[in-house]
């Protein structure tokens, strides 16, 4: 068939002004601003959009309300798109999804003709014999799972996330939803309302509620107004509400932004959901629900076909018939399930306008070759079926409007149950949590003054905080009413494949088969057969597909549940949950002269650091070029990252004594001291150093990566201890730089004249307050490096200017700065460890040769009594330095293993080629009785070849100490 | 002879950036770096009592702040702690700072906000939602009146709040860890285009409420 377009009123959401050129499956089309993508293919007479999961059957737009899989389309950078939901752009290229060739001739359809053995679950059954094989199938049916394809090469999108609160927020802006948020608002709440549709109003935009339509035009002007002009509400459109959370918070998507939402109370008024018609072969396309006829002629001017059929079992389908043939469409006949003929004013409207109406008769069987042509009706009575001669109809389009099904995932996801209500055949929701409520057609309610109604009252309960169950409602029109609805009639055919689930391709059958198999409770009927497990998430597919279980397995529908409904409620794209994604970065205040000095930046915690300086294919050279430099004369490093403690207060010595190995309270004033800190097992976990600044005042540095637990840690020992000290974490406010070399002192002294430097007044481990370049700066005498050297403090504000002048106060001695690369072969040499490379999460001061940093006399510190056992029963392993003499020797890396009988017997922390020493060294860790000089070992390097390594005493470099103590 | 006075302060942002443009003021909503404003911070159990002594405005409770003169806003952050921010120019900061020593007087403490934080100043009637993209707080006038203290987190990062009117439109202040100033920068940035926020100078906002 041709699609066509219809005049105003039809097609709302068009603006006919601004036509749009698109293609599909290479073809070009056109069509208008506010066409979504299906609109605009049903007005260019294309139906098939897509092929089905598994037996490759052609498919279209069914619902346009329920994200089923049947119209999900393929973008060049984007699968799975919902060609009813995605607007229309000018250039699109659309092509359909889960096809090998054309869309029109799918090579892979070949495939239905398997299917007897392809029966229900048979990838549980199938592919695990003889051993081995699955590794053969896994290729092929990962080829075929899925719908889209993915392209790697996708630009990245702009994603965002936003915050949003409100008093009420209504979900779903329907006649129900519009005046709940109206009378919340107008008791003095702030109101959210959300809705998917790019506009508020809900089934009153498309759908008919009386014979002339009146009903619903009235109601929509009268309630879109007061909406639009309420200051108190808030309406967000186009946002589909993916998941209810505790605590009322929401996840709802729009598209390009994910908005979580957090409302005091919640009212539900999603209204209803399409519901599908079982008979043969019910999924060729030119079959569609009744609201997505209606919708297509009211939001998008497109007439979906010339000669229609509509199979109902409410009333809804006369309304459809009735838009059908105002439209200009002929309308064959309508096929009413029910038993008894409708006597409604629509019904008889339709009968007046000649069409004619069969009672108890509908579809057994569609008919066609890609898509509808004719049907084949029948009556519903199977005895009425042995007398009466089926009725073969021809029609370009079946409009379907088979029993909706409240859409109530969200409560579910709110802990609210679901029971059947037999009287309207369909689950309602009960037992509501406090702050979630109902309202509307989700309550059962389907008449639209009642609806309304529903939707006021459940709005003034939201802001009274009213929490009554809104089932009561249901209850009472349940017992009035004392009727139980039958169930919806299904028919199969032996030419064809009664559908309950159209995105997994599940026929009656398949569900038969899955309770005779034994998996008869929901939950496992539900994994077994992955009904409900496809793209919507089960909205068509579970009132059928439970239906079916109950009678397979003789119980009632009530007794046989429902399955889980979990967020999220629609699919979300991963751009949405991704982005945009928020990773704090630390940057010192030297950062821009590292960067500009072509420092290669590595990762230090949240901090960026400078490796080296230098091209990275010139990496090793540059590194071992800048410890040269230092060991020669003179080098600088950006040591900003340390962590910086201040702790003032009485107390501040005794606490640090409890917290450290090492004792400070009688450290003097203008001294520092080695600091190593234990948990309560005995394990390092930091390193630093205190510096005294006054009597009750310490300067404490932690590592880069471990400060913030340190800071912690301390904070929480002091809310134990209840000493007095106040503890302030000033790392980030301190710009620090190392400047290492013989020739720091003559450097620094030019610029710093507060200070005295000399040898004697100002000796290896002191601290001095003063100024450096005229700034305030408390300057440490440190050796990490093990030569001469100076840490300088300084306001970080400050930095990049000190930084810069010790550069230009350098150049003579050929100052060099000197990255972490450097820093860690340098400290290497002199033996010192880096706490979590040369530690780890056991690693006591005993096994890392540290004995001399915890105090014999102290009678508590943190972890002291775990040492002492640990201690006692005798090490079993311990931290030592090796060196390589083979100098053709791979250089092992850390974590290479140590060998020893060809057991594991420990592990390598560091290594490097020291360009002092001329050789390999490294730590490792070893048996304790390798720990004597020129002990050997074996390391097993990459290739596993094995290198031999020879224990030495630490430090590699300097063991007198002579060039830091300078 | 060392060399004296070389160095020079300079704003977190600009110190990692580079020159920083003012492109000029936007109706909608405006980002200033005021990181170069004077601020003290006071902790330690003597921290009120300090306050009272120095004759410093003590706000009501935690979490509120208070104008101290034109010049200055003090916010309380805990019953120990409190953040003093020269709003307005003038000495009043200078002299408190040289009144409260690096080892305390009486248990209160200074703590070199100066250099540990950074501080923006954000203003326009979007600024609100802009934070809504950030940060999980309601900040909206109504929500957040004037005075009021968050310390929470924006972008995943620690921040204190505060709320300002400047000339009777709300303003807030932010203050973050300094070494990742410039990272909240580029999230504000990036967060205020789609309002038409632009980088505004460091004017004197001088409060009026």
């Amino acid at each position: 068939m041709s699609g066509t377009r219809l005049p105003a009123p039809a097609g709302a959401r068009l603006d006919r002004t601004r036509p749009l050129r698109f293609t599909f499956e290479g073809e070009s089309y056109r069509g208008f601003t506010g066409d979504t993508i299906a609109s605009a293919l049903a007005a260019n007479g294309v139906r098939v959009l897509s092929r089905s999961f598994k037996y490759r059957r052609p498919r279209g737009l069914y619902s346009a309300g329920s994200h089923e899989a049947c119209a999900l389309v393929q973008l060049p950078d984007e699968p799975n798109v919902p060609a009813d939901r995605r607007l229309l752009a000018d250039g699109m290229t659309i092509t359909g999804q889960n096809y090998a060739g054309s869309l029109a001739r799918d090579r892979g359809a070949w495939i239905a003709r398997f299917e007897k053995f392809m029966p229900v679950g048979f990838y549980y059954r199938t592919f695990f014999r003889p051993r081995g094989i699955w590794r053969v199938w896994e290729r092929v049916i990962r080829k075929r799972a899925g719908l889209g394809r993915v392209n790697p090469k996708t630009p990245h999108g702009y994603h965002d996330k936003a915050y949003a609160f409100a008093d009420v927020a209504v979900i779903g802006a329907g006649p129900a939803g519009m005046a709940a948020a109206l009378a919340a608002a107008e008791a003095g709440a702030e109101v959210t309302l959300i809705d998917e549709n790019p506009e508020i109003g809900g089934a009153l935009t498309y759908g008919r509620f009386d014979a002339d339509g009146r009903a619903a035009d009235e109601a929509l002007k009268r309630l879109a107004k007061e909406v639009r002009e309420h200051a108190a509400i808030t309406v967000l459109t186009d946002a589909v509400c993916t998941g209810l959370y505790e605590d009322n918070w929401l996840a709802i998507d729009q598209g390009r932004r994910l908005v979580k939402l957090r409302a005091r109370d919640i009212v539900v008024a999603t209204g209803l959901q399409d519901g599908i018609m079982v008979f043969a072969d019910n999924d060729l396309p030119g079959i569609v629900a009744a609201t997505t006829v209606q919708r297509l002629i009211w939001h998008h001017g497109v007439l979906p076909g010339e000669v229609a059929v509509v199979a109902t079992q409410d009333e809804w389908g006369y309304t459809a018939a009735l838009d059908l043939a105002e439209a200009g469409a002929e309308v064959s006949a309508i096929l009413d399930t029910r038993d008894k003929p409708s006597d409604s004013a629509l019904a008889k409207l339709a009968e007046e306008r000649g069409i004619e109406v069969l009672s108890g008769w509908m579809p057994e069987r569609a008919e066609g070759e890609t898509e509808i042509e004719r049907i084949s009706a029948v009556p519903v009575d199977e005895a009425a079926r042995e007398t009466e001669e089926p009725r073969n109809i021809e029609c370009d389009l079946l409009c379907v409007s088979a029993r909706p099904t409240p859409a109530a995932a969200l409560f579910a996801q709110g802990g609210a149950k679901l029971p059947f209500d037999p009287a309207r055949g369909v689950h309602l929701p009960t037992d509501l949590p406090p702050g979630l409520h109902a309202a509307g057609a989700v309550n059962g309610e389907t008449d639209l003054k009642r609806v309304i109604a529903d939707g006021e009252r459940v709005g003034k309960a939201a802001i009274a905080g009213e929490t009554k169950p809104a089932r009561k409602t249901a209850k009472k029109t349940a017992k009035k009413t004392a009727t139980t609805l039958p169930p919806q009639p299904m028919l199969e055919h032996p030419e064809g494949k009664s559908f309950v689930d159209l995105d997994e391709d599940l026929t009656i059958g398949d569900i038969r088969d899955t309770v005779a198999l034994g998996y008869q409770d929901v939950q496992l009927l539900k994994r077994f057969s992955t009904l409900g497990m496809g793209t919507s998430q089960g909205r068509h597919a579970n009132p059928p597909g439970v239906t079916v279980a109950a009678e397979a397995r003789g119980d009632e529908i009530g007794q046989v549940g429902l399955t889980t409904a979990r967020p999220p409620l629609a699919p979300v794209a991963f751009g949405t949950l991704a982005g945009r994604q928020f990773s704090p970065v630390r940057r010192t205040s030297i950062h821009r002269w590292h960067v500009e000095a072509s420092a290669q930046m590595m990762v230090a915690g949240a901090w960026l650091r400078p490796a080296y300086y230098g091209p990275p294919d010139e990496a090793e050279s540059r590194i071992q070029e800048e410890a040269v430099a230092v060991r020669r004369s003179l080098g600088l490093i950006d040591v900003s990252t340390l962590g910086k403690l201040e702790l003032r207060g009485r107390e501040a010595g005794a606490f640090l004594d409890r917290l450290y190995t090492f004792s400070y309270q009688k450290l003097a004033v203008g001294k520092s001291r080695y600091a190593l800190m234990t948990d309560e097992t005995g394990a390092i976990i930091d390193d630093g150093v205190v510096c005294r600044l006054g009597e009750e005042h310490f300067y404490v540095t932690a590592t880069t990566g471990g400060v913030d637990e340190v800071y912690r840690t301390m904070l929480w020992w002091n809310a134990q201890w209840r000493l007095d000290v106040d503890i302030t974490n000033v790392t980030a406010g301190y710009a620090a730089m190392n400047l290492a070399g013989p020739a720091s002192r003559e450097s620094l002294a030019k610029l710093c004249d507060d200070v005295d430097l000399g040898a004697e007044a100002f000796p290896y481990l002191g601290v001095r307050e003063g100024h450096v370049a005229g700034v305030p700066a408390r300057i440490l005498r440190t050796g990490f490096v093990g030569e001469l050297g100076y840490e300088i403090h300084a306001p970080t504000g400050f930095g990049l200017d000190l930084w810069q002048a010790f550069m230009r106060a350098g150049e003579d001695a050929g100052i060099r700065p000197f990255g972490v690369e450097a820093q860690r072969l340098l400290r290497l040499e002199k033996g010192h460890i880096i706490v979590g490379q040369d530690t780890d999460g056991l690693t006591h001061p005993y096994e890392a040769g540290m004995d001399w940093a915890v105090s014999k006399k102290k009678p508590f510190f943190v972890g002291g009594r775990s040492i002492d056992i640990m201690r006692a029963r005798g090490l079993t392993r311990r931290l030592v330095g090796y060196q390589i003499e083979n100098r053709d020797a791979p250089l092992p890396k850390e974590c290479h293993l140590v060998i020893r009988n060809g057991e594991i017997a420990g592990r390598v922390t560091s290594s490097a080629v020291s360009p002092t020493l001329g050789h390999a060294i490294g730590l490792a860790y070893v048996p304790p009785e390798l720990d004597a000089k020129d002990g050997k070992f074996e390391i097993r390097v990459e290739g596993a070849r094995m290198v031999e390594a020879t224990v030495v005493p630490l430090p590699f470099y300097d063991p007198e100490n002579a060039r830091q103590e300078l | 002879m060392a060399e004296q006075r070389t160095a020079k302060r300079r704003s977190f942002v600009e110190q990692r950036l580079g020159r920083l443009e003012h492109p000029g003021a936007s109706a909608r909503v405006g980002l200033a770096d005021v990181s170069l404003r004077p601020r003290l911070g006071v902790k330690g159990i003597g921290t009120i009592g300090w306050m009272k002594r120095h004759a410093v405005t003590v706000p009501e409770n935690d979490n509120l702040a208070v104008a101290h003169g034109a010049a200055m806003l003090v916010a309380r952050l805990s019953p120990s702690e409190a953040l003093l921010l020269d709003t307005g120019g003038g000495k009043v900061m200078e002299r408190l700072a040289a009144s409260l020593p690096p080892h305390g007087d009486g248990g209160a403490y200074p703590v070199p906000r100066m250099d540990t934080h950074g501080w923006f100043r954000l203003g326009g009637p979007d600024a609100p939602h802009l934070f809504a993209k950030l940060c999980a707080v309601d900040l909206r006038p109504e929500k957040f009146p004037n005075f009021s203290v968050a310390q929470t987190i924006a972008a995943r990062l620690p921040v204190i709040i505060i709320r300002q009117n400047i000339k009777n439109a709300p303003h807030f202040h932010v203050l973050m860890d300094s070494a990742s100033a410039l990272y909240l920068w580029d999230c504000i940035v990036d967060a205020m285009a789609e309002f038409g926020g632009v980088v505004e100078a460091d004017t004197d906002p001088r409060g009026d409420d």
